[in-house]
């Protein structure tokens, strides 16, 4: 990374340094520490409404057999078996 | 390991069930190659369960068992492996900006553009929601590449999505204020 190119991106919203505009194929650098632009408040808000219903329809689905097998394991282990 | 101790091991496990899944799922891009991840996780979890510090976060101890065994084990064939939901073969015909709403085959579709790097940051931190340090822990890497990544990511999903605005630039597109720079 270039010195002097340094931006502190705060969790979410950072101010980067203006000059930093004109360098945002930095973003295109995958061993690049700093992304030089900060989505504003609204696109970030709903790609969080995008991740949080997608990851919830995961969460949701129902565990696999697979998985309640071990579950029964474990419970006749608790139980002393 | 006490009884007590083993049974609240146990439950915790249990517990954390669905959120590893969820987040091998997110990793592997289906869900078949996603269970075997978890099984071998939660077996590598039982085996290992004396190694676990009490009074530290479990759910990312189990979280760093997944993703370590995914970049080590599992990484490699993720693309050729077929959907068993048959997620990745309905296709779509239009683009999801083009009606207005995604549903969640749009969104895996843009997710699976991102890096597995990537992705596992904003999984970690913008859906599980575990702080930068302790995905930077989960990881095994530097907060600030956390940071990076998760920024990187969004960046990106905003701008396959077409909703991406920035802060004090304007609505301009990274590419194209490059392009702009070029013709200066």
């Amino acid at each position: 990374m270039p010195a002097g190119k340094k931006v502190d991106l705060q969790a979410d919203g950072g101010q980067p340094e203006e000059k930093d505009v004109y360098n945002m194929h930095t973003a295109m650098n995958e061993e690049a520490e700093d992304v030089p632009v900060v989505l504003d408040e609204r696109t970030r808000a709903e790609l969080g409404r995008q991740l949080a219903k997608y990851y919830s329809q995961l969460i949701s689905q129902p565990i696999p057999d697979q998985f309640l097998e071990l579950l029964k394991k474990l419970d006749s282990k608790e139980r002393g078996e | 390991m006490s009884e007590p101790a083993n049974r609240s091991f146990n439950t915790a496990l249990v517990a954390a069930m669905p959120n590893l899944r969820a987040f091998a799922i997110s990793l592997c891009g289906n869900s078949h190659t996603a269970n075997d991840l978890v099984q071998e996780t939660l077996a590598k979890a039982l085996a290992n369960c004396d190694r676990f510090k009490e009074g530290t976060n479990f759910k990312a101890w189990l979280f760093t068992i997944l993703r370590n065994t995914y970049f080590s084990d599992f990484r490699r064939g993720r693309r050729e492996v077929a959907d068993s939901d048959g997620l990745a073969a309905a296709r779509l015909s239009t683009h999801p900006e083009q009606h207005g709403h995604m549903d969640m085959l749009d969104f895996k579709r843009l997710l699976d553009q991102l890096s597995d790097d990537q992705r596992e940051a904003l999984i970690l931190v913008g859906a599980e929601g575990f702080s930068y340090d302790e995905t930077a822990e989960i990881c095994g890497c530097a907060v600030g590449t956390i940071k990076s990544r998760v920024n990187r990511a969004r960046l990106k999903l905003a701008e396959l999505m077409g909703i991406a605005t920035f802060e004090d630039i304007g609505p301009e597109l990274p590419t194209q204020a490059v392009m702009k720079r070029a013709s200066v």
